[in-house]
């Protein structure tokens, strides 16, 4: 396993002061919904963020970001790599692209929901209102109806499958 | 609920595969009973072994 740099070392490392999240307009960073890994360190925790292969590296010179969501604050000091650190905080700031990969993903995920709630009794029409909201039942063509079917095959196939054939697809 | 949470599918797409991978370990019996078995105080590697996980 590689090291992770300080930010002592490399300037794309933010060192960062986590504080408890509670203000309105306050941007949340929550370590269990991230990628990535947390190594402990005498001077504090080394993060290092993978998000879709863009990784991120937070050295947390003030609190934790392991008890929850935590308000971030940036250690930027005004020196030659001021630059390199901005780039890198708006970077991290930014909001992830979402590719087409992703979606198709997410509507995995769908499949999912759609076969779980099959299984607990759902019916198509049920399932199609849940997942898209209320439209024509069947739709022309039964396309609607045709397409929750799909879904919860789809999703059945993925439950049998497990999760192993998700990550070597 | 039928629709997934959105942050169930925050997750996936910001995460990609791997989370999409957890939604559908969370549901497998089996991992749910082997995980109700744990306890919480006592690291379990061959939990983490036969399920392929880590715990921070």
């Amino acid at each position: 396993m590689l090291p992770i740099w300080s930010a002592a070392a490399d300037p794309r490392v933010l060192a960062v002061r986590a504080s408890p999240s509670g203000g309105r307009d306050q941007r949340n960073f929550e370590m269990i919904r991230e990628a990535g890994r947390v190594v402990r360190g005498s001077a504090g925790e080394h993060v290092l963020v993978d998000r879709g292969g863009a990784l991120f590296r937070l050295d947390v010179i003030d609190g934790t970001v392991l008890a929850g969501p935590v308000f971030l604050r940036f250690e930027l000091p005004d020196d030659r790599r001021l630059e390199d650190r901005l780039a890198v905080v708006r970077a991290f700031v930014a909001k992830p692209a979402i590719t087409r990969h992703h979606l198709q993903l997410a509507g995995r995920l769908q499949a999912l929901h759609a076969a779980e709630a099959r299984a607990a009794g759902a019916s198509l029409r049920e399932i199609a209102d849940g997942l898209f909201g209320h439209g024509d039942w069947p739709g022309d063509g039964e396309h609607r109806k045709s397409l929750v079917r799909r879904m919860i095959a789809t999703g059945d196939r993925m439950i049998r499958a497990g999760p192993r054939a998700v990550l070597d697809t | 609920m039928i629709a997934p949470h959105p942050d169930a599918v925050a997750a996936v797409i910001r995460r990609g595969r791997p989370a999409l991978a957890w939604e559908v370990l969370r549901r497998d019996p089996a991992y749910q009973a082997a995980f109700a078995g744990l306890d919480p105080t006592q690291p379990e590697p061959a939990f983490a072994a036969d399920w392929g996980l880590h715990f921070p």
